[in-house]
């Protein structure tokens, strides 16, 4: 038994430590998920909290997953973040704190934000899916299995939503 | 997925730009996991809370579920797979079903499944709206009851009760079936349930001859019970009407009321070979007196003139029934009393001069 396993059992009893335990696990990463996608920190915020209250009345209504339970809260995530992509985001505002691993020149630090500014355009005019499907493999490093499961979809159709959202994003790119 | 990859790497590549994100407020992130564990504790709290006290009847099921079926147990289908396990599941009732139903459809009264071939002439009974359709049903149900009791004599078995009531239950549904309709309809129905009587007759005479004389009690129960038959329907034929007053008044054998109530099996005593009471020889049809004639499909009986003679003169050495046998008169009735001729034809009637 995996340590997945483990933890969706005790979870599954309603166990508190356990749920904790989920969420210290789990939440950073769906963090940083959401705000790559919504480019908001409340709103990530709001998408972690809704992603394990949800998790939460599922296993009080014994509806709980019973594996692979970070594609479950990722898919959670997921349907969250399209249900507030589906409201008019024509006016992104992107906040100015932003973590980059690299320091450098600041005029190449510009570029890079505008080239950061324009990739997150094109993202954001993307298909739900395709969009996941992109972040979770090129961001995140998820296997296609991985969000195959996440996705509840065939690992060929993830690989279809791969190559038609590059495609895509390369488009929006060029002109 | 490999050649996606190289001629979109300067996508890709873009892409990781948006690697940098929005640094987490530590502060924030501290109280929304702060309200996550109230949360949780809340829904502990509700769960103990579930336990103790009333809960409801759904919150029960999902607990016992979740003991019973754990999480790791379960299976996520999607509406498909639901769709065809109900389908699978059905057919897989459906065809034991039919080979449970098929497998007693040849069992035989001796066999575990008998009464699921009972239940289900029953079910195809009640199927059934047509009364004439229904009729020709229970002829054959007839014919069946006949062959079942056929082979285990053969066998060398016993026939059980229970063959023997369905089929007296059948024939008077029969008779209640051709006492339903019209007058024509009823002819038709009894000239046909006349030729099945007496086909039935025939089979059972030609069973009783081949087989040892151990047997032949049941054998001849089986006769009895049909040359009965056979005499409601003649009657029937002769007059629809008063046979249909017969059968509305529920006395199916009113001529023979005596010998009706021995003609009821007895179930508690199991398998019977006879009836335990005499049979009258002089009406009733036995294997040794029958003679079926195929080529006008009736059941006669033979005429006894040797045994009428002894009635009449008062020495019968074989039993007979109330209707054969003269009425004694009063005197005859009284010790040392002697017996006046009678008069009119009417021979059961006692003269007057006998009151005090």
């Amino acid at each position: 038994m995996t340590y997945e396993d483990e933890l969706l059992v005790r979870a599954s009893q309603l166990d508190e430590e356990t749920l904790v335990e989920i969420y210290d696990c789990y939440g950073p990463g769906l963090y940083r998920y959401a705000a790559r996608l919504l480019a908001d920190r409340d709103m990530a915020e709001d998408c972690v909290a809704e992603t394990f209250k949800r998790y939460l009345d599922a296993i009080q209504r014994g509806r709980g997953p019973s594996r692979h339970l970070r594609a479950y809260l990722y898919r959670i995530a997921h349907n969250w973040i399209t249900d507030q992509y589906r409201t008019p985001m024509t006016e992104l505002t992107f906040e100015q704190e932003w973590v980059s691993s690299d320091e450098g020149d600041p005029s190449e630090l510009y570029l890079q934000e505008l080239e950061y500014h324009q990739v997150r355009a094109a993202l954001i005019k993307l298909t739900p899916q395709q969009r996941q499907v992109l972040v979770l493999k090129f961001l995140e490093g998820w296997s296609n299995d991985e969000i195959a499961e996440a996705l509840e979809k065939e690992v060929g159709a993830v690989k279809a939503l791969q190559h038609r959202g590059i495609r895509a994003v390369e488009r929006y790119l060029k002109r | 997925m490999a050649e996606i990859e190289d001629y979109a790497m300067e996508t890709i590549n873009k892409l990781k730009y948006i690697d940098s994100y929005l640094a987490r407020n530590s502060n924030q992130a501290l109280a929304r996991r702060e309200q996550f564990v109230e949360q949780v504790k809340s829904a502990v709290q509700s769960k103990i809370h579930s336990d103790s006290i009333d809960a409801p009847i759904s919150s029960w099921i999902i607990r016992w579920k979740a003991k019973l079926y754990p999480a790791r147990f379960r299976f996520h289908l999607s509406p498909v797979g639901i769709l065809a396990l109900i389908i699978l599941a059905t057919a897989i009732l459906f065809t034991g079903a039919g080979i449970t139903y098929a497998a007693a459809q040849v069992s035989g009264p001796l066999d575990a499944l008998y009464p699921l071939k009972l239940a289900g002439e029953d079910v195809r009974l009640h199927l059934v709206k047509n009364t004439m359709y229904k009729f020709d049903l229970l002829l054959e149900f007839v014919d069946r009851r006949v062959d079942e009791a056929i082979n285990l004599e053969q066998a060398g078995e016993q026939i059980p009760e229970v063959v023997i009531i369905r089929l007296q239950e059948q024939v008077d549904n029969l008779f209640q079936l051709a006492a339903s309709v019209d007058t024509p309809e009823l002819i038709k129905a009894l000239n046909r349930l006349q030729l099945h009587v007496n086909l039935n007759i025939k089979r059972i005479s030609l069973a009783a001859q081949r087989h040892s004389n151990d047997t032949v009690s049941t054998y001849d129960r089986l006769q009895v019970l049909f040359a009965t038959h056979l005499d409601l329907i003649q009657s029937g034929l002769r007059n629809p009407e008063g046979f249909r007053q017969q059968i509305h008044h529920g006395d199916v054998f009113p001529t023979r009321s005596p010998r009706s109530s021995t003609m009821t099996p007895d179930v508690s005593n199991g398998p019977v070979k006879s009836f335990g009471v005499p049979q009258c020889e002089n009406c009733t049809p036995m294997p040794g007196n029958t003679q079926a004639d195929s080529t006008k499909g009736t059941f006669e009986v033979k005429s006894m003139p040797e045994n009428r003679q002894s009635q009449e003169s008062g020495s019968s050495s074989t039993p007979v029934c109330e209707q054969c046998e003269p009425q004694p008169t009063r005197e005859q009735q009284r010790p040392g009393g002697t017996t006046r001729p009678e008069s009119g034809g009417n021979q059961g009637e006692t003269h007057g001069t006998n009151h005090p």
